[in-house]
């Protein structure tokens, strides 16, 4: 009966996630939104003392560049350019920012932000733990959605179960080598803002975090149970026994990679126990409490209501984290946001308040995370104030050019893009626009569902079966029981249902490639037009747009300055190293956009005149007209010849310009 | 080219700048230095070769043999050395040679899950949320700057451990295949004239750009691009080329892990002072005497690290290296019977230590007849890390912050093992 309700329950959670993922544009209307940016530009301008507005606002060229890079991670297509600019629409600008927010191009780059900022590894720390590929897929499906910030934050920390039955425990898997002391120190740090990790080990030296009040806080999460099972009961019975699940040839060959498939997702585990109670260490060395005495939870911060209580511990902190008594659980996220499209924050460094923090324009810092909170956490909605705001579309001046101390809300800073920005550029001009070959529509999140249904499903059904199956005859005997064979079959055949109905290579699943990529290049998904696939396949592509790659180090993302992941931080690294541009010289991510077959020297191809083919150049890779001298040089070099691969080398030089891969 | 230029951070800072213009103006040849950001070394130029085993490689089944419990020894047989010693025979070539080496048969590690193992001998820390420690190699160009201006201070060959807070600029450079080290960060013929048309036009068309954004974030680029220029037209780069070694040589490297340890030879030479090489496959929780698991292994680890170092004993290179073999932990010495393997064991195991200043043909420590636990002279990752710092010349009191002001040492206050130095 509790089976039953249980697949009752995983069926109609499927039916409400296809339900629910059409991409939700921002949720506010036109008069709450233009009151918002108006309050906005206020606070900016006219309530500080002395700062003058001396720049005048961006161009439309300027300003279609940098919002798709802002908004969805990368530039504009030379057709999506054009397009903009020739509107006579006055609109035009407010309409675009509605329009990026709304695609999946939104998606992907806050992925990045979100994998960044909750630690998720690149790559599985041993060779099967999967978890990280499937917590990404949860941070996708909440953009996706545009589910309130409070929510996304309320759910991940109280989150419990496999992997398939909550992705958002990868929340607290990342910590399974160390425990949850860790998990609370990203938490503080991530959300609110502020360092207390130090004081795990002794007081704070250089700020007021006691040790009791670390413990005080971590107790709140304390009680995590971490389940990684290695130990796949099927693989040796099935190493026996081979002949007889492969029926013919339909499992030959896969059964190995089938068998991984239906066993990994319930190997992740995370169960809490409240009865689980933390103790000050043996090594407490302070008064104010005994070694290996109970530690009793105490909020220890000075806002929110410190009274709120929830079912359990982890609720209650929880529940006074994201409630709106407490502004800065609101602030502190408006600040990362403000950084990440600004270019710096209102406060600096957006992760370490301290009592005596310096912030600039602290009004504007209280009214950004007030803004977002009345909003009710909508982050489209919220970045849709600040795009709209002159303080975001004021252009760039090189004659009043400021350091990050003297920032002044001159509208953004010159911005080398970030490694994932730049990637995924690049990416744009050799491929196009990929999100054109992909719509995030209820089939990506569809097979997803289905697929965890079947491995919940198995783990409930098949695990304990092979328990006692291993239990009656032991692991390596010749006598097998006919029911493990004919229930494996019917998972084996239930997963070859799935692949040949979504077309999706289970294997590239497995690889580590995101299922996202697997559509891509598979053309053809014929059973449901909804979803537009591109006709002459693409070819399998390194989608590097929700970073999914493995991270291998000095590639091409490391060198440009990829985070570690290690800690909560979403600062993106832009310093110059020889190693960069000796990337973007000779790496294979710069030679492909022009190699002779990529999109972008593809419709290169179409044009006739040069004239036509440097301005098609120009805009395409710096979103601008060439003047006078860039045709002189352009002239120049072509006077020698016009064969395709000197149009190879030209633009590979045009990509090498700090023009193409900085913005304004 | 002579750098003055000291950076400790991993951004080129305007100050920096202004003292390279000042260094020109004093008519001293300045350049950023290619990789590092550190001033020449001044210590005794000591290098140092650092192989991790990853995995935990088995220390009863290979340099701590119990022909006295032979329960435990599985199918694993033993020899002799030519110190008289015992040594599993699936390393031969090392047991020919134990009078080069010091054997430590006494690590204890805290840690017995792999990456907190790892990460303790690379760092000397524990691994922790909070903070990401330097590895080795960081701390060697902190303290030491570089030997070599023109290449990186430190390599990672196959393997792969950063400096962490030190910042970027102090991060090893990592190759992850040997045969193609530089690959994307080279042009073929930089001095072709093909090469010279497509970096003048380079240069010519970002000229406009850098002379409208004279900010530093951009400015930065500019300098970078004709330093890179330089290097990729520079001799020593050809260090990494393991096709330029001579006949004979690459013969005797013909084997697995041949080119890794071939270019960590070719690097040394070229006076890169920390090499890194991480070779797997060691964590044999099952089957564990399969033909292809443990003993091919073995014997191609056996047979490459001593091609390794009877190659760096011919060409002189041992008087001023040190080599370290590490592993993550041991394993148990009661074999796992279901898996025929053998599973982690924390409370004894095996390190290496050759090269300058290291005492020779010894053996440190002991465990008991079962290998299980050590019985004299425990050495733990830390103070294994001290006495490496301290043949290396390095500063082992010598503080250095993080960027929250934390103070670190290079092996957390560990103690020299002096029973290991000559």
């Amino acid at each position: 009966m509790r089976c039953f309700i249980f697949k009752m329950a995983i069926l109609c959670h499927c039916i409400l996630m296809v339900q629910s993922m059409a991409f939700s544009g921002p949720h506010i209307d036109d008069t709450v939104l233009w009151k918002n940016v108006v309050n906005l530009d206020r606070l900016a301008w006219v309530e500080q003392e002395g700062l003058k507005k001396v720049n005048d606002q961006i161009n439309d060229q300027e300003f279609v560049r940098r919002i798709y890079i802002d908004i969805t991670g990368k530039i504009p297509t030379y057709g999506e350019l054009l397009e903009f600019l020739k509107s006579k629409n006055v609109n035009k600008r407010s309409e675009l920012i509605a329009e990026l927010l709304d695609s999946p191009g939104y998606v992907s780059n806050f992925t990045n932000f979100w994998n960044d900022l909750l630690r998720n590894p690149y790559k599985s720390i041993t060779s099967e733990d999967d978890y990280y590929k499937e917590f990404t897929r949860y941070i996708e499906r909440f953009l996706a959605e545009n589910k309130t910030y409070d929510k996304i934050v309320y759910d991940m920390l109280t989150s419990e179960g496999t992997i398939q039955q909550n992705q958002g425990v990868g929340f607290y898997l990342i910590d399974y080598t160390t425990d949850t002391h860790d998990t609370l120190n990203a938490t503080v740090r991530a959300f609110l803002g502020t360092r207390i990790g130090c004081a795990q080990c002794h007081n704070h030296r250089f700020d007021k975090w006691t040790q009791k009040e670390f413990y005080e806080s971590s107790a709140f999460l304390y009680g995590a149970k971490y389940r990684i099972n290695y130990n796949n009961p099927l693989k040796a019975v099935m190493a026996t026994h081979y002949d007889s699940f492969v029926k013919g040839d339909q499992v030959k060959g896969k059964l190995s990679s089938y068998s991984r498939m239906l066993f990994m997702p319930s190997r992740a585990e995370i169960t809490y126990s409240p009865e689980k109670q933390l103790k000050y260490p043996e090594s407490y060395a302070y008064a104010n409490a005994k070694p290996n005495e109970f530690v009793a939870e105490k909020i220890v911060f000075d806002y929110g209501d410190k009274e709120i209580k929830g079912k359990g511990r982890r609720e209650t902190f929880a529940t006074w984290l994201t409630s709106k008594n407490n502004p800065m659980f609101a602030r502190i996220m408006a600040n990362r946001i403000w950084k990440r499209i600004m270019g710096v924050g209102l406060m600096e460094p957006v992760d370490d308040w301290k009592d005596n923090i310096v912030i600039q324009n602290p009004n504007l810092f209280n009214a950004l995370g007030d803004i977002f909170a009345s909003l009710n956490y909508d982050f489209k909605a919220f970045m849709s104030v600040i795009f709209n705001s002159e303080a975001y579309q004021l252009g760039y001046q090189a004659k009043n050019v400021f350091t990050k101390d003297e920032y002044k809300l001159q509208g953004a800073m010159l911005k080398r893009m970030s490694y994932a920005q730049l990637i995924d550029s690049l990416l744009t001009l050799q491929y196009g626009n990929s999100d054109d070959f992909f719509k995030l529509d209820p089939q990506y999140f569809e097979f997803e569902d289905k697929l965890n249904a079947l491995t919940q499903s198995y783990k409930d059904e098949v695990i304990p079966l092979i328990a006692s199956h291993n239990a009656k005859y032991g692991e390596q005997t010749k006598e097998i029981d006919a029911m493990v064979i004919s229930t494996m079959n019917k998972y084996f055949d239930k997963l070859q249902e799935l692949e040949a109905y979504y077309q999706m290579g289970l294997d590239g699943r497995l690889k580590g490639h995101s299922s996202r990529q697997v559509v891509v290049a598979e053309a053809k998904i014929n059973k449901n037009e909804k979803t537009m696939m591109a006709e002459g396949s693409m070819k399998h592509m390194e989608n590097n747009n929700v970073m999914r790659a493995h991270y291998q180090d000095n590639d091409f993302m490391k060198v440009f300055g990829a985070t570690s992941r290690t800690a909560p931080d979403t600062e993106v690294n832009m310093g110059a190293t020889m190693k960069q541009i000796l990337k973007m010289m000779n790496s294979d991510e710069c030679k492909n956009v022009v190699k002779e077959d990529s999109y972008l020297m593809q419709e290169l191809f179409k044009l006739d005149k040069m004239a036509d083919k440097i301005s098609f150049l120009y805009y395409s890779i710096f979103g601008r007209a060439p003047n006078g001298k860039d045709l002189d040089i352009a002239v120049k070099f072509f006077s020698k010849s016009e064969k395709p691969e000197r149009w190879s080398k030209y633009t590979l030089a045009l990509i090498n310009s700090p023009e193409f891969y900085f913005y304004r | 080219m002579i750098s003055k230029i000291k950076n400790l951070s991993n951004e080129v800072s305007r100050k920096t700048v202004m003292q390279g213009i000042a260094g020109l103006a004093l008519g001293v040849k300045v350049g950023l230095p290619a990789f590092a950001a550190s001033p020449t070394s001044s210590s005794g130029g000591k290098k140092v070769v650092r192989i991790f085993l990853d995995g935990g490689m088995s220390h009863i089944d290979s340099f701590d043999p119990k022909p006295q419990s032979p329960d435990l020894m599985g199918n694993t047989k033993v020899i002799e050395t030519n110190t008289g010693e015992k040594l599993s025979a699936y390393f031969p070539e090392t047991a020919k040679r134990m009078d080069r080496i010091a054997l430590v048969r006494s690590m204890v590690s805290p840690e017995g899950d792999h990456q907190r193992a790892v990460y303790l001998q690379q760092t000397s820390y524990a691994l922790i949320g909070t903070i990401t420690h330097p590895c080795f190699g960081a701390w060697m160009q902190k303290q030491n700057g570089v030997l070599n201006e023109a290449l990186p201070a430190s390599v990672n060959i196959t393997s792969s451990h950063t400096a962490g807070f030190m910042g970027s600029s102090f991060d090893p450079f990592n190759v992850n295949n040997p045969k193609d080290a530089l690959r994307g960060l080279v042009m073929d013929n930089p001095t072709s004239e093909e090469s010279l048309e497509l970096l003048k036009l380079m240069a010519d068309v970002r000229r406009d750009f850098h002379k409208q954004n004279p900010v530093p974030g951009a400015d930065d680029y500019r300098m970078y691009y004709n330093d890179s220029i330089k290097l990729m037209q520079s001799k020593d780069l050809s260090a990494f080329d393991l096709g330029l070694e001579a006949k004979e040589t690459k013969a005797r490297y013909n084997i697995t892990h041949g080119d890794q340890f071939l270019l960590a030879r070719r690097l040394l030479e070229a006076n890169i002072q920390y090499l890194s090489i991480g070779i797997g496959g060691w964590d044999t929780h099952l089957n564990l005497w399969d033909e292809d698991n443990f003993p091919k292994k073995a014997a191609d680890f056996d047979r490459a690290f001593n091609v390794f170092l009877d190659d760096l004993e011919a060409r002189g290179l041992l008087r001023d290296t040190i080599v370290s073999v590490s592993t993550d932990f041991g394993r148990t010495p009661n074999i796992d019977v279901i898996r025929k393997g053998r599973n982690h064991h924390r409370k004894s195991f095996f390190s290496i230590l050759a090269g300058a200043g290291v005492k020779k043909g010894i053996i440190y420590g002991k465990t008991d007849d079962q290998a299980m636990s050590v019985i004299e002279n425990p050495v733990d990752p830390i103070n294994f890390n001290a006495t490496l710092a301290k043949l290396a010349g390095l500063d082992l009191n010598k503080e250095i912050y993080s960027p929250d002001n934390r103070p670190f040492t290079v092996a957390r206050g560990g103690e020299v093992v002096s029973g290991l130095m000559a």
